[in-house]
């Protein structure tokens, strides 16, 4: 019996929407659903890099649409290092600031959107500031900056919104703060802002479990021919892969233990304009701190977004290409 | 039993003067209008009362009605606005997002940049006990501005690793910071190298996000996330520091995170906290609870800022939500969020102990003052049920009690304790509507179905009266004994009833009540019952008639729940709509909308009470609502005036300072506005321009005024304002300008002008006295060289006179001579004389000295010839040709010796025109003569006449009669006169012209008959009054009339007559009449 695709477009396609629209509701938890991340982490500074973070810093960016009026709130869930979530590194001697930066340079500052915590990547005004050690009350719990109105991030009118920065930095001790971030429009609750979005440079979080495919979403523009990807201190835990509309699991190289490593790829003319799909195969079973950006082929970072922009890329699997007809 | 701290007897008793208290009105200012954004970030209010609001996306400046908004394009440094500060010198400063900083100052803006690092935004502007301002940046340092050098200091080194929210200055100098790390010390660093304490370790090392200073400048309140509002106070020992409250949620703070923090003017603290409730505080009565402001209006938008304006009006910054007004004072409302068991109030009784007893649906709330506690009852207490409907204290100060299906109960305070009981008969299973008691001690219970009841718990009696008893309705809403002790029934059916001396009374349509249905009563200080009808409005008794008050009283509504009377004598009715308030004095109508005063809440059936304090207490579905008798209710605070354009012939022109125009016609428009924030609508203005018009205008909501063709003058415009309640600026606000008198006008000019006009006539007069001085000059030059030559002209014609008289002489001498020649040559009178002597005369009156007539005569023995001739010409000529005609005469009658006139004429004609004839020439001149020629023959008794053009007269009496008259040669004039007319033609002949002989008339003649011979001379004389000739006619009439008379009397009067005639015109002619008598 031969096997036809076009029974099962129009479910595939409700499926396909359906994804995007899920997605759309995961909108702001960093990491998302979407992502199968449990964590963003970030190191004392004091630990060893090989424990998977390499500047102990993370950079995160959120995206509020030019058109909400009401205050936003960005809210960090188990923003202390102690606990039971934590990377313990003997005891809890670490210490973990988290600032809010907005106002003009906080994106647009080119050492904000480096992958690297150099020069001024603390660009913009700091709107708060909060630094935590081992605090219990904290343990599993929900701190929220803000209240903000949208207009105290910088107007980036290519992005059609106001952004804000977060960054996460382990200022001192040796343990691994594992925490989740949420845009919301509430003090107490997620509630997601609507369409707004969070994304990052570089990402340094802790695998899923083993079997999981933690999911990465680097926006590739219309500038983009190539693109590079680094990982560090994967532990060669399993398989990193690239997909897009024209590919289909292309392999990454995977880095060692305390280790850099990058892989190139060539990137279509149908990729530009779209997400592509970075799945983290996790194989074995321990836990994993990674880090993971992409640059372009000036080796400038590729934002990863944490709702894909124009939804999950899918392989084309050799559906035709309709093409006008020639007048 | 449920007690708690009586947390809101603290509005009673603490604020009872502030009247605050929770569910006022809150009135929004958003972007609907005209906010640029919702987020507010500061607020201030400058000298002239402006509040300018602080938001993420402009400064607007709000007057009370118009906002107006302020951006970069305006002067600001940023537009993104987050502090704000006006300072010990009226300026009021403006913090930016990006640290940048605005002035206003005179109406625009000066900015401040401090450029050596990045800035972060300013959280704070504060004036230290020096007056330097500091700039409190967020994470960037201080910047302090040093008001003397107008310069900005960056103080950054130490203070990078903090974010700082505030700032205050200790009576020692030093500062202290609110940071992220906790409160931490700072010394003066401009005195000194800046040096920064650990964080105090007396206060929590956490955020503290609100640091103000008291107002007295003692101590200052710390707002800190997680450990709640501290407030402290500056002290001498080693910290400089006591702390002496700290309120937390605990202190049912409803958030420990403390955002907002203000101070009012009456020293109230209101702290907002990070959940976007709103607290307030009264340090000096503060007993560990704060009161809860009810802001559920806010949506939940977090409190950005709180400030207080110069009329008292609380005004709230919202983060997200706008601007909010704090409204009004009047009413405020207690519900459930402050304690009650149910927001449904059913009773309200203000106990003789000062208890408060509030029934609800959910239970009885009794408030004790003394012991400040409250405590709720309930079923679970013994109450029988937990619809507390109806409240009553009888003379023994027990509170009785009705509920809603349940019968009565009793409730006694013992030692502050509630202890309920319950009467002999509790009506168990009765709805009471209502319970009273007479002067008797009998306690009267209306119930909703079963009627009235009487009891009497002392002798354990009970009555029951109905419709049956002949009351009007079963459902009784009200029982109310007044002070005359009459017992007064309200009942839903019937009309008003009421027991006095053991009789009922009803009192109806012939009391002209029109209600049939009635709710409630009261009695006011006058002692008149007040009845409130359900439909009907009020009606007012006062002892005699009624009186009613209805919607078209002005009462918001005819259906009344409650009747209540305060302690000035007013008495307000409860209505659905709201409360309306019937005026003591003047029984006018104040109206409190539910909707605009208390939320919409609806009053309860009897559920009103007057306090001691003379507030007064609805029960309402939304709890209590309480109007503030204390509360100030007119706004004292007058209007800020404000003109905001000056604008002359369409141009803006400054305000300040006085205006000179020059001289011109103009017009005038000015607009202002006059801030009062508390009701702005309801400002109002007078305005008047002194120079122009001399009494202030009528009072106007307008805000503008022009003026048209204002000419030269010193103009003063007065401007004047009251606010809402009639309370006007002491002082008009005065803005002068001058318009120039014209030029022409001014005194100097006027000098000048005379001075000058004096001047130019002066010079014009002399001018023109030297232009006449020069003609003079030049006419008498003139004169001189015209008399000189009319001198010589003189001469000359003088000269030429002598030559003329010389020749004159000479002429007249020859004329003269020749004249003696003519006379020598014609023959003398005498001959006619001789030959008719005295019969005879001649009139001879040459024109010139010789003459062209002449006469000739010759006599002889036959006869006697009489000439009268004229030749051609006068004077020298006609003498000429006299002597032509004389000689050929001579010719004729002495060599050819002819007698005949006709022969002798016919020869003179030969001889004249012979001798005339020139032969040098071949042409004859045209000159003869004409004459007449008479021959006498006296003998014969005839005479010949012939005549060469001239005629013959003769006169005789009645000669037309007579044989000759009839003579066909004699033409008659009139009876005397005949003419014998001579020849046509004269004696002088062209050759070649027919040579005809001359006609000889022969006359016979009588004695008597005069005949008369002539030249034209007489007749063509002109004279007389016109100028006329003398003619011929005149001339026959005249011999006509003399004829008879002597020859010499009638030459006598021609020459008379022709005199006369001629008067001074000349002779024209030479004048020759010859007449005679044969």
């Amino acid at each position: 019996m031969k096997f036809t695709l076009r029974p099962y477009l129009s479910p595939l396609l409700a499926l396909c929407v359906a994804l995007v629209s899920i997605e759309s509701l995961w909108g702001q938890m960093v990491p998302s659903r979407g992502e199968n991340i449990e964590y963003l982490v970030t190191f004392g500074n004091q630990a060893p890099k090989g424990w998977g973070d390499d500047d102990y810093t993370q950079v995160f960016f959120f995206l509020v649409p030019k058109n909400v009026r009401e205050a936003v709130y960005i809210r960090v869930y188990d923003p202390d290092v102690g606990g039971d979530i934590d990377q313990q590194n003997q005891g809890w001697n670490t210490r973990m600031k988290y600032s809010v930066y907005g106002g003009r340079g906080t994106h647009s500052d080119p050492d904000a959107r480096k992958v690297d915590p150099v020069g001024n990547y603390r660009s913009g005004i700091l709107l708060d500031s909060k630094t935590f050690g081992s605090e219990p009350d904290y343990n599993k719990k929900w701190y929220t900056f803000g209240p903000f109105n949208p207009t105290e991030g910088e107007l980036d009118n290519s992005l059609g919104g106001y952004i804000f920065k977060l960054i996460i930095q382990g200022t001192s001790g040796n343990d691994g703060n594992l925490y989740k971030l949420f845009l919301s429009t509430d003090m107490e609750e997620n509630r997601r802002v609507e369409g707004g979005n969070g994304f990052t440079y570089e990402y340094s979080f802790r695998l899923s479990k083993t079997g999981v495919a933690a999911q990465l979403y680097p926006y590739i523009d219309q500038e983009v021919i190539a693109l590079k990807q680094n990982n560090f201190d994967f532990d060669n835990d399993g398989y990193i892969k690239l997909y897009s509309v024209n590919k289909n699991g292309h392999l990454m190289t995977t880095s060692n233990d305390n280790q850099w490593t990058q892989s190139s790829h060539k990137v279509s003319p149908g990729e530009r304009g779209k997400s592509m799909n970075i799945q983290i195969i996790k194989t074995k079973n321990f836990d994993n701190d990674m880090v993971l950006y992409v640059t372009n082929q000036y080796d400038q970072p590729v934002p990863f977004f944490a709702v894909p922009i124009g939804g999950r890329p899918h392989y084309n699997y050799g559906r035709t290409k309709i093409t006008p007809n020639p007048r | 039993m449920i007690r708690i701290r009586l947390f809101w007897l603290l509005l009673i008793i603490g604020f009872a003067h502030g009247a605050l208290g929770n569910g006022f009105n809150f009135y929004r200012y958003s972007l609907e209008e005209g906010l640029p954004q919702n987020y507010v970030y500061t607020l201030v209010q400058d000298s002239n009362s402006y509040l300018w609001i602080g938001t993420g996306e402009g400064l607007a400046r709000f007057d009370g009605s118009r906002i107006e908004l302020f951006t970069k394009d305006d002067g600001l440094a940023d537009n993104f606005v987050t502090a704000s500060y006006r300072d010990s010198r009226g300026r009021v400063w403006f913090g930016h997002f990006d640290g940048t900083i605005s002035c206003e100052e005179g109406g625009s803006f000066v900015t401040f940049r401090v450029d050596s690092i990045p800035l972060s935004r300013i959280n704070v502007i504060y004036e230290d006990r020096d007056q330097r301002l500091w700039f409190v940046t967020q994470n960037s340092g201080l910047i302090c501005f040093h008001q003397e050098s107008r310069q900005m200091e960056l103080l950054y080194d130490g203070l990078q690793d903090y974010l700082i929210y505030g700032m205050v200055q200790h009576p020692k100098g030093h500062f202290l910071l609110a940071t992220n790390e906790g409160l931490v010390k700072m010394n003066d660093p401009v005195q000194s190298s800046l040096e920064i304490s650990e964080p105090l370790s007396d206060f929590p090392t956490v955020k503290i996000k609100q640091l103000r200073e008291k107002a007295d400048r003692s101590g200052f309140y710390i707002g800190t996330e997680f450990f709640g509002f501290f407030s402290c106070s500056y002290s001498s020992n080693s910290a400089g520091i006591t702390k002496d409250l700290n309120v937390k949620m605990e202190n049912r703070l409803s958030s420990n995170t403390v955002e907002t923090i203000f101070e009012d003017r009456d020293g109230l603290i209101w702290i907002g906290t990070d959940n976007g409730r709103l607290h307030l505080l009264n340090p000096s009565s503060y007993e560990g609870v704060v009161q809860h402001i009810d802001v559920s209006m806010l949506e939940g938008k977090p409190i950005r800022t709180v400030f207080q304006d110069r009329e008292n009006n609380m005004w709230l910054g919202t983060y997200g939500g706008g601007l909010y007004l704090l409204k009004d004072k009047l009413f405020s409302i207690y519900s459930e969020w402050q304690g009650l068991p149910s927001n449904n109030v059913l009773s309200i009784l203000i106990g003789k102990k000062g208890n408060y007893w509030i029934g609800t649906e959910g239970g009885l709330t009794i408030m004790d003052f003394t012991e400040n506690a409250t405590t709720t009852l309930t079923t679970a207490d013994g109450l029988p049920g937990n619809e507390v409907t109806a409240l009553f204290e009888d003379q023994n100060g027990t509170i009785w009690g009705g509920t809603a299906r349940n019968g009565l109960f009793m409730v006694q305070l013992l030692d502050g304790e509630p202890r309920i009981s319950f009467p002999p008969d509790a009506l168990t299973y009765e709805s009471i509507n209502s319970i009273a008691q007479d002067q008797q001690g009998q306690v009267i219970v209306g119930t909703v179905s079963s009627g009235l009841y009487l009891l009497r718990p002392d002798v354990r009696k009970v009555e029951n009266f109905t419709l049956t008893n002949g009351l009007s309705h079963n459902d009784v809403r009200q029982v109310f004994v007044d002070s005359k002790d009459r017992l007064w029934l309200a009942t839903h059916g019937g009309p008003i009833n009421m027991y006095a001396n053991r009789e009922i009374h009803y009192f109806g349509v012939e009391s002209e009540v029109e209600g049939f249905n009635f709710n409630a009563f009261a009695e006011d200080l006058k002692g008149n019952v007040w009845v409130g009808s359900y439909g009907s409005g009020v009606y007012c008794y006062d002892g005699d008639k009624f009186k009613l008050f209805d919607r078209s009283s002005g009462l918001l509504s005819d259906y009344v729940y409650s009747i209540s009377c305060d302690t000035k004598g007013n008495v307000w009715v409860g209505t659905k709509l709201g409360l309306s308030k019937i005026e003591a004095l003047t029984e006018k109508v104040v109206n409190y909308p539910a909707a605009e005063h208390f939320e919409s809440a609806e009053i309860n059936l009897n559920a009103a009470s007057a306090d001691p304090n003379g507030d007064l207490w609805f029960g309402s579905n939304q709890g209590v609502v309480r109007f503030l008798s204390n509360s100030q209710e007119f706004n004292t605070v007058p209007p800020k005036i404000n003109i905001s354009s000056f604008r002359i012939n369409g141009e803006e022109h400054p305000i300040s300072g006085v205006k000179e125009l020059p001289y011109g016609n103009y017009t005038i428009d000015l607009d202002y506005v006059a801030i009062s924030l508390t009701n702005p609508e309801k400002v109002v203005y007078q305005y008047q321009l002194e120079g122009y018009e001399n009494e202030w205008s009528n009072i106007t909501f307008e805000r503008g005024v022009r003026y048209s063709s204002l000419e030269d003058g010193t103009y003063t415009f007065k401007l004047r304002a009251a606010n809402a309640d009639g309370i006007f600026t002491p002082k008009p606000t005065v803005l002068r300008f001058n318009i120039a008198v014209p030029l022409w006008q001014t005194w100097w000019f006027r000098i000048f002008a005379i001075v000058v006009f004096g001047g130019i006539l002066y010079g014009f007069i002399q001018i023109r006295i030297s232009i006449y001085k020069r003609r003079q000059a030049e006419l008498q030059h003139l004169v001189n060289e015209r008399t000189s030559e009319l001198q010589r002209e003189k001469e000359k014609v003088e000269n030429q006179n002598t030559i003329i008289s010389s020749y004159y002489q000479d002429i007249t001498s020859s004329i003269s001579y020749a004249k003696r020649i003519q006379d020598s040559v014609i023959p003398p009178q005498r001959i006619l004389e001789q030959a008719l002597p005295e019969q005879s005369f001649m009139l001879w009156k040459p024109r010139d000295i010789v003459s062209g007539d002449f006469p000739w005569f010759n006599h002889s023995e036959d006869q006697t010839l009489v000439v009268a001739a004229d030749c051609t010409g006068h004077g020298v000529p006609g003498a000429f040709m006299s002597l032509i005609g004389h000689n050929g005469l001579l010719q004729a009658v002495r060599q050819q010796h002819l007698t005949s006139p006709g022969a002798i004429l016919d020869s003179l004609n030969h001889s004249v025109t012979h001798t005339l004839l020139s032969e040098e020439n071949g042409q004859q001149m045209r000159d003869g003569m004409d004459l007449a020629m008479c021959a006498i023959r006296r003998e014969e008794k005839v005479l010949e006449f012939a005549g060469a053009n001239n005629p013959l007269y003769i006169l005789r009496r009645n000669l037309a009669s007579s044989e000759l008259g009839s003579h066909p040669n004699i033409k008659c004039f009139e009876e005397h006169l005949g003419e014998i007319k001579g020849d046509k033609r004269p004696i002088g002949n062209y050759p070649g012209e027919t040579q005809t002989s001359f006609t000889n008339h022969v006359i016979p003649f009588q004695p008597g008959d005069r005949f008369y011979i002539f030249s034209d001379g007489y007749a063509d004389q002109f004279g007389g009054p016109k100028g006329k000739k003398f003619m011929y006619k005149q001339f026959k009439r005249l011999l006509i009339s003399i004829f008879e008379l002597p020859m010499a009397e009638q030459r006598k009067i021609l020459n008379q007559t022709i005199m006369d005639w001629q008067g001074q015109q000349e002779q024209v002619d030479d004048i020759l009449i010859i007449g005679f008598a044969p």
